[in-house]
């Protein structure tokens, strides 16, 4: 047991296994994240290939060299931590405990990470307004508006969804505003403002006067290429309502944009009218883990000032 | 010219201006550092901070979110925190001098590759995931950290080239103390802050994107770089090595990762 407790104790273990786990997440980031075996062999050639399949690099926060080499990490902080607490303790010099929080929150963090990663929930959505969605607690929220704000450049300002929140009978938020970087807290539960699309499609009569209808992701063929349909946005007058936009495709790549308004023509066929409504993007998620994480960074910053001030007196 | 542009000119003419006393007084005999460099980069830092102010009030909010302004912010820091070190160290100023003008040329070529083409110098106000202060916090703290840890980079090539062992000591105790200060305000600004904004922003505080992970790693280079020193008692080469493979990682989590990996910071371009 004591020639366990001596091996996890080393500093030098640490200093190795920071090695490994930097070696590692560097490899993690210059290899695509989540293909197949398959399409990683075909990328990077059978020898290369195997590599990166057998120490599961190509899928690096489940593989197993990320949760052995995290664990040993974990294990041995958690021993140093122990022991060097300990000793402070017994010892007679000026006792100063700004490592050990700093230790303490990594394994703060750890345990926070473990929830994240076990019982985190989300949910990604689009919403139109008037559109209500089910959330997790009962609760039941409802768009009463989205606004999509530009700069005059025509950048994205803002997206504002404006909505109500209840509770059976109860009402829990009323008018409440959720932007990017404001999102909507109940209790654990949190809605986060994530992107903007549209819903949208075309209605055209064909030189026969036949009708046909299109939705987004659906188009013409153009010989061997293709015209898809691939939303709509508002046109700058409001009153002449929405412009249909089209990207034109060789096999799987953009060449061409174009847009058509009302009554103008595609081919043969004229474009009688253009529905479309803005969709809200939102992200509804509940994480206990979060807690112990802003707990575990609060400890980490407290920490790192009493160790530098102590530090600061001239000890090295 | 804007006016922002011309306060970011006379800070990249004020950095040009603070080498000359710098070479002058390598030239002169007895090891002494000159008495003006540090007021001139003072002001150089002063001067680049007004580029941020004047391009804040310009979108009215901080304008720390382009390559440009990170490049000028980061250039800026640097200066100012040679420039105090130079002002509080009245002991090492000898030793000093080399890290000083190393983080001269630093600052010097952050300015110019700023203002180069290839860097886009439009002044446009943030979009939705930029408009937070918790990134703004995250940005300004990350670089006044990082700029620590360029002098500590030159102090620790200025060791490796050093023969003189009275030379050496005073140069790895600069070395050790620019890591120390930097490394706090570091791990605050990339990884504390850069974890609330995160959450804030995308529900979500960690998501090992590329960025993340080498900020992640770089810190990883810095504790062991402190652990190595505290708890290994390891000075002089090793730690010389350290200090400059953690800059390395510095600039790859900077400038590498928005060019070459593509993630959740992909508009840092």
């Amino acid at each position: 047991m004591k020639a366990i407790f001596k091996f996890f104790r080393s500093v030098r273990l640490a200093i190795v296994l920071l090695a490994i786990i930097i070696v590692f997440f560097v490899f993690s980031t210059l290899v695509p994240q989540g293909r197949s075996a398959t399409e990683l062999m075909h990328a990077y050639g059978p020898a290369l290939g195997q590599l990166v399949v057998l120490t599961g690099v190509g899928n690096f926060t489940s593989s197993p060299i990320f949760y052995i080499s995290l664990g040993l990490f974990v294990l041995n902080l958690g021993v140093c931590s122990v022991d060097r607490f300990v000793k402070r303790l017994k010892s007679r010099a000026v006792k100063h405990f700004g490592p050990d929080i700093i230790h303490l929150s990594l394994l703060v963090l750890t345990v926070g990470a473990l929830i994240t990663s076990t019982v985190r929930r989300e949910q990604d959505f689009t919403m139109a307004a008037g559109d209500a969605v089910n959330l997790p607690g009962g609760y039941v929220m409802k768009l009463i508006d989205f606004e999509f704000l530009k700069y005059p450049d025509g950048r994205p300002k803002a997206w504002i969804s404006t909505v109500d929140v209840t509770q059976g009978n109860r009402i829990v938020r009323q008018g409440y505003k959720i932007e990017v970087n404001h999102p909507l807290a109940i209790g654990m539960l949190k809605v986060y403002q994530m992107n903007y699309s549209s819903d949208a499609t075309i209605d055209f009569i064909d030189p026969a006067g036949g009708r046909a209808t299109m939705k987004v992701g659906e188009g013409f063929s153009m010989g061997s290429d293709q015209l898809v349909f691939v939303g709509a946005r508002r046109a700058d007058a409001p009153a002449q309502g929405w412009i249909a936009q089209f990207q034109e495709y060789q096999g799987d790549k953009a060449v061409a944009s174009f847009e058509f308004g009302q009554g103008e023509k595609i081919g043969q066929y004229s474009v009688d009218s253009i529905r479309a409504r803005d969709l809200t993007g939102l992200r509804a998620a509940i994480d206990p883990g979060f807690i112990p994480v802003l707990v575990a960074l609060a400890l980490m910053a407290i920490g790192l000032t009493m160790t530098s001030i102590h530090k600061s007196k001239g000890v090295d | 010219m804007a006016f922002n542009e011309v306060l970011a000119v006379i800070g990249l003419a004020l950095i040009a201006v603070s080498a000359i006393p710098q070479v002058v007084f390598f030239l002169k005999k007895g090891g002494e550092a000159d008495p003006l460099s540090h007021w001139i980069l003072m002001a150089a830092g002063v001067a680049l901070f007004g580029t941020i102010v004047a391009r804040s009030i310009e979108i009215d909010f901080p304008a720390v979110t382009n390559t440009y302004e990170a490049m000028i912010f980061f250039s800026a820091s640097l200066c100012v925190v040679m420039a105090v070190l130079r002002l509080v160290s009245k002991k090492s100023t000898g030793a000093l001098r080399w890290s000083v003008f190393g983080g001269t040329v630093i600052a010097l070529a952050l300015v110019m590759i700023s203002s180069s083409p290839i860097v886009g110098k439009d002044v446009n106000p943030p979009i939705p995931a930029l408009h937070s202060y918790w990134l703004v916090l995250h940005v300004t703290m990350a670089f006044i950290g990082e700029a620590f840890f360029a002098v500590s980079m030159v102090s620790a090539i200025a060791y490796l080239l050093t023969k003189e062992e009275e030379r050496k000591k005073a140069i790895d105790r600069i070395m050790y103390t620019t890591v120390m200060i930097g490394y706090p305000i570091y791990t605050a600004g990339a990884l504390i802050f850069g974890a609330i904004w995160a959450e804030y922003a995308w529900g979500v505080y960690w998501s090992w994107d590329p960025k993340e992970t080498w900020a992640l790693v770089t810190w990883l280079v810095y504790t062991a770089f402190l652990h190595s020193r505290f708890v290994m008692k390891v000075r002089g080469k090793l730690s010389a090595i350290l200090s400059i493979t953690g800059f390395f990682f510095t600039i790859f989590t900077f400038a590498g990762v928005n060019y070459l990996l593509a993630g959740l910071h992909s508009y840092a371009k």
